[in-house]
């Protein structure tokens, strides 16, 4: 019973199979999103539908060489019975059974562990100079206020306004700007909490967190949980400092959104 | 506070470090795999479709024409880290030597235009200069490296016995047969070079995952002086493993917190030598040589860079 399992090229083909069948699978279901960014998307999936073909190719020729050399089993091979296929005969696999199980786990992981995008534990430990909270400095000249005023800002997410304010920093040119946005609460204090996007440029491992205050103290609401919030933006000092942060008009707990990251 | 108190207070972080963790895992290799896989396909159909004299007629025979030509051979194959060294692991077994692999390998990542373009949008505004001196550094470096390594007279020594195997067992079977022998074929190398290249990156994806869950920003107290920002943003480099095509937008965060030469150091010494890289490269080099390798690439960088800060900025 199973007694391809006994030959080690066929396990091989099936462990090719099954990477090819995860990145196939991760495509097809939207899940490359907690990973990789958009423009990889047809990438991964093409490569894997490589992996599918060659794949399911190795697993036809390893089966009928392994019946081929069955049929064969008392007597010898001969290469022109054969052709090409003595070569498949030839070939033995190089791989230890344990890196062969250590990939079907990682692979089988791959499907099975659920996905859940980067916490408020690595924004926290990541917040650097590139996270902007608040918006302060030297006044633009008025024809670039006059433009961040004018700017349709309906759709802007978390890091468009993170760009806006590093383009122009004057705090007051955003007062009542409404601001209507989606991300996950990564910190709070006493009267305020941070909410947060990763931003990736090509996977998570560069993912950088960019961040809005907004003026109201958590609540029922707990860090990591994913909020939409509508509101204005209000100007406030703090420690001497002007801050843009936003005046909450609704706050409203969300599920993780198919895309969390921008 | 107990100790079981303290535990419950800090369980859903020790939680949340585990599953970023895991994503950060996942999330290199799912990156790396289809790369590699694409690096597998141009190397399979070297090997399939190409005779080996095609490839050595490309590559000039004086030592050092030989490696400053190999140094360009990113700009024919644009396929990031992960996928060079299944190329690297083909153009050895057809003939080419080991030293202008690695110059290849060290190479290829930066010269290419990909890199070269993502490298100009990031930094055109910033420093010109960078983009410049990261494709000069890099070029340079590769070569030197290589030339060393190609004074070393027993060239297979500086390969692991198994790839010096696998390589004669591959030259056996030559580049002729029907076209449905050769896509068989395709298939088992794919198979193969697939599985070999993946379970490297298996051990280096673990530990940059890790490392990649720790604190960034703290490492901004070390930028007090060039030298030690230097080595700062090339242990950055190491651990973070970030593909060669973004890092150069990656960089820019940290300019303003580490001086210029710091972010040269990390943009030239990334590509070379990181986690991923380096197990990667292990399928193929003895330790010996990935040893002096990663001694030599670091040397070279930190001067490069200690003299652009001199110098330059």
């Amino acid at each position: 019973m199973l007694k391809f399992l006994n030959n080690r090229n066929i396990l091989e083909d099936l462990l090719i199979l099954m990477l090819g069948a995860l990145l196939v699978f991760l495509k097809l279901t939207n899940q490359l999103n907690f990973y990789i960014r958009k423009d990889y998307f047809l990438f991964t999936f093409l490569m894997g539908i490589v992996l599918v073909i060659a794949g399911i190719i190795r697993v036809i020729v390893d089966l009928s060489s392994e019946a081929h050399k069955n049929i064969n089993h008392h007597s010898h091979c001969s290469c022109h019975d054969c052709g090409d296929d003595c070569h498949e005969h030839k070939h033995s696999s190089s791989f230890s059974l344990v890196i062969i199980c250590l990939i079907a786990l990682v692979a089988l992981g791959g499907f099975v562990i659920p996905r859940k995008p980067l916490s408020a534990v690595t924004a926290v430990r990541r917040t650097g100079s590139n996270t902007f909270v608040s918006g302060s400095g030297p006044r633009q000249k008025s024809g670039e206020s006059t433009l961040i005023k004018n700017i349709n800002t309906d759709k802007y997410t978390i890091a468009d306004w993170i760009r806006s304010f590093t383009l122009n920093p004057e705090p007051s040119d955003y007062l009542n700007k409404i601001v209507d946005i989606k991300g996950f609460i990564e910190s709070n204090d006493a009267d305020s909490f941070r909410v947060t996007r990763f931003v990736i440029t090509c996977c998570v491992v560069d993912a950088t967190p960019v961040s809005l205050i907004v003026d109201e103290p958590i609540g029922n609401f707990q860090v990591n949980e994913w909020v939409y919030i509508n509101g204005k933006f209000k100007v406030r000092v703090k420690n001497g400092k002007r801050e843009i942060i936003i005046n909450p008009d609704k706050i409203e707990k969300i599920n993780i959104p198919d895309d969390p990251y921008l | 506070m107990s100790l079981v108190q303290k535990y419950c207070t800090m369980y859903p972080q020790i939680l949340s470090i585990i599953t970023d963790a895991i994503t950060i895992f996942y999330a290199i290799l799912i990156e790396a795999l289809p790369f590699i896989v694409l690096g597998v396909l141009i190397s399979s159909f070297l090997s399939i479709f190409v005779k080996d004299k095609t490839i050595l007629k490309l590559i000039p025979k004086n030592r050092f024409l030989g490696h400053i030509t190999i140094a360009f051979f990113g700009m024919l194959f644009p396929v990031c880290e992960c996928g060079n060294l299944p190329v690297a692991r083909r153009l050895i077994a057809k003939g080419i030597k080991p030293s202008q692999a690695i110059t290849f390998l060290l190479a290829a990542p930066v010269i290419n235009p990909i890199v070269i373009i993502s490298t100009y949008v990031a930094f055109s505004g910033i420093a010109k200069e960078i983009v410049i001196l990261r494709v000069v550094a890099s070029y340079l470096i590769a070569v030197v490296v290589g030339l060393v390594f190609s004074l070393y007279k027993n060239q297979g020594g500086l390969l692991k016995d198994k790839f010096i195997d696998y390589c004669s067992t591959e030259s056996e079977i030559a580049v002729v047969g029907r076209i449905k022998d050769k896509v068989i074929r395709l298939t088992r190398l794919i198979t193969n070079e697939t599985i070999n290249v993946f379970s490297a990156l298996l051990l280096g994806s673990l530990i940059a995952a890790i490392i990649g869950s720790f604190s960034r920003t703290s490492v901004a107290a070390f930028a007090h002086s060039p030298l030690t920002a230097i080595i700062v943003m090339m242990v950055l480099a190491f651990i973070m493993t970030i593909c060669s095509t973004v890092d150069a937008f990656v960089a820019l965060g940290y300019v303003g917190i580490f001086p210029l030469s710091s972010i040269l150091a990390f943009l030239v010494f990334g590509p070379m030598i990181d986690l991923r890289s380096l197990s990667i490269m292990s399928t193929t080099f003895k330790t010996k040589t990935l040893v002096m390798l990663v001694a030599m690439v670091t040397e070279l960088v930190v001067i490069f860079s200690v003299g652009y800060s001199l110098f330059g900025r």
